[in-house]
């Protein structure tokens, strides 16, 4: 089952070269001859961080610095999620040009924006450092849990990427939907709140979100803890059953995307 | 061994109006059984490809004529694994290298050298084997210092040059060429030409599309015909240059 599909993976994969270089290359691209390079996104990050933790602590009630943490670890995570689905629905239609002229298999285009977006990711991590050690966070032998919970984030958006890029090249309204939804998303997802700051009867807001768990399995070990099963589990089910539709999804377009494009 | 085998193959391109690729109009059209959107939703398909069959072994010069819209490129694109066959089977076996645009991947704002990187990793080397290379590219290309400056610093001619170095320093078993190689300026030429053939010679497989027919003798044994997607002929090259003569003589006449 989902051999040729399967088989488009590895290929990628084994182009790693090309999509380790290219990744590096668009972020270079964007911010060549500036003095600061990807640093200026962190500058921004680390600005909006600084404000939103001033302002959004006085109205939860919180100290500030149990609140910056949480809210630097939650934009960065969500900036990192939300770029991947923003740009992964269009992913296909971005790089039509090099579909139709290099003889690749198509996951290569996903696995270059991923790791761009790691590149940003890697860069907005500095500010996340900075306020850990502002807040004086400790570490604990649970931090080190951030890696599985990246590798598990990763192979979730991996999918979403390939469901979202396969159905954006066909139905050109998915990347404008997405791109339109996402900060209703951004709303409904603790990324600068608790899911403990709600009154009880709301809580389902963020329980029935499946971006709480991708953001807490990262952001639970930064602070310092470990995240529960249920959040795992929520992850590693989300991941099965994903990547089983973006497989069905992706196996019925990909003879058909280049003529899409 | 590399071989190319095309069975039946048929390529068709659906092209969609904007408003078939509307998820709204694919709804509604479902849900008013078609009425409303009916019309507007429908899509053309386009025959690129109808019926073709080849089979190329190792040793074989291919030269892929028509005039314009043929299916010569569609048809390299399906021997690339770019475009898949609607039906019929492309199997192909071996190492595929397609230069259908030279300069694609080229970034003006890179320097010379990144670009012969970037290029060869487009072209499918790995970043060892370009690495290898690169002097080699770099000496033959003649660009000496320009190489550490960015590309959109270069004359035309210059980028056609690196494009072409880079281009003809891959090794591959099947080499799909469209529309020729350009090599830039007329004192390259004398040069490029040498190292176009030995590059050509050492592939197992070489499919050329032109419309030179000069080019297409001097380096192609074997010439297939296209028309409106349809083979029309396949055989030695001079008599598919004929055959394609007449095709276009009766088309005038």
């Amino acid at each position: 089952m989902f051999k040729a599909e399967i088989v488009d993976l590895f290929e990628s994969l084994k182009r790693a070269d090309l999509w380790l270089f290219l990744g590096w290359h668009d972020v270079r691209q964007r911010y060549r001859r500036s003095f600061l390079g990807p640093f200026w996104i962190t500058l921004a990050s680390a600005f909006i961080i600084g404000f939103m933790s001033i302002v959004y602590s006085g109205l939860f009630r919180q100290d500030i610095a149990t609140f910056m943490p949480l809210a630097a670890t939650g934009l960065i995570i969500w900036g990192f999620i939300s770029s991947c689905l923003v740009d992964g629905s269009s992913v296909f239609i971005a790089s039509s040009a090099t579909i139709k002229q290099i003889p690749a298999p198509l996951p290569l285009h996903v696995f270059r924006l991923i790791w761009q977006q790691a590149i940003y990711l890697l860069h907005n991590a500095t500010v996340i450092v900075l306020v850990m050690i502002f807040a004086q966070v400790h570490l604990a032998w649970a931090t080190l849990l951030v890696f599985p919970a990246l590798v598990l984030v990763v192979a979730n958006l991996v999918w979403m990427v390939i469901l979202l890029g396969s159905l954006g090249a066909r139905y050109r309204d998915i990347p404008v939907i997405i791109q339109t939804f996402i900060s209703a998303l951004f709303l409904g997802t603790p990324v600068f709140w608790q899911i403990s700051f709600l009154p009880e009867d709301r809580r389902w807001v963020a329980y029935i979100n499946p971006f709480t768990y991708l953001l807490e399995v990262v952001r639970i070990p930064i602070l310092g803890t470990s995240p529960s099963i249920g959040i795992w589990g929520a992850c590693i089910g989300m991941a099965v059953v994903g990547w089983a539709v973006a497989l069905t999804v992706y196996a019925r377009s990909r003879s058909k995307l280049a003529y899409w494009i | 061994m590399a071989t190319v085998e095309a069975r039946d193959v048929c390529v068709s391109y659906p092209v969609f109006t904007s408003s078939a690729r509307s998820i709204k109009n694919q709804l509604l059209a479902r849900t008013t059984g078609g009425r409303v959107a009916g019309k507007s939703a429908r899509y053309v398909e386009i025959q690129a490809l109808d019926n073709v069959n080849f089979k190329f072994g190792p040793g074989d010069r291919i030269a892929l004529i028509g005039h314009n819209g043929s299916g010569k490129s569609t048809l390299l694109r399906a021997m690339a694994g770019i475009y898949h066959p609607a039906s019929g089977t492309m199997d192909v076996k071996g190492r595929v290298a397609a230069l259908f645009d030279t300069a694609f991947g080229m970034d003006q704002d890179s320097t010379g050298y990144e670009n012969i990187l970037l290029r060869g990793l487009y072209l499918g080397l790995t970043r060892t084997e370009i690495e290898q290379q690169a002097d080699e590219i770099a000496e033959f290309s003649e660009l000496g210092e320009f190489l550490d400056m960015p590309i959109r610093t270069y004359s035309a001619g210059m980028v056609a040059r690196l494009a072409f170095a880079v281009s003809t320093a891959v090794n591959a078993d099947i080499l799909l060429v469209d529309e020729g190689i350009g090599a830039g300026d007329a004192a390259f030429i004398a040069k490029a030409n040498k190292r176009l053939e030995s590059f050509i010679e050492r592939a197992p497989i070489v499919v050329l599309s032109s419309h030179d027919p000069d080019i297409l003798r001097k380096f192609c044994t074997r010439g297939l015909v296209l028309q409106r997607g349809r083979l029309m002929f396949d055989g030695p090259i001079d008599e598919a240059l004929e055959n394609y003569d007449e095709i276009v003589g009766a088309a005038v006449g």
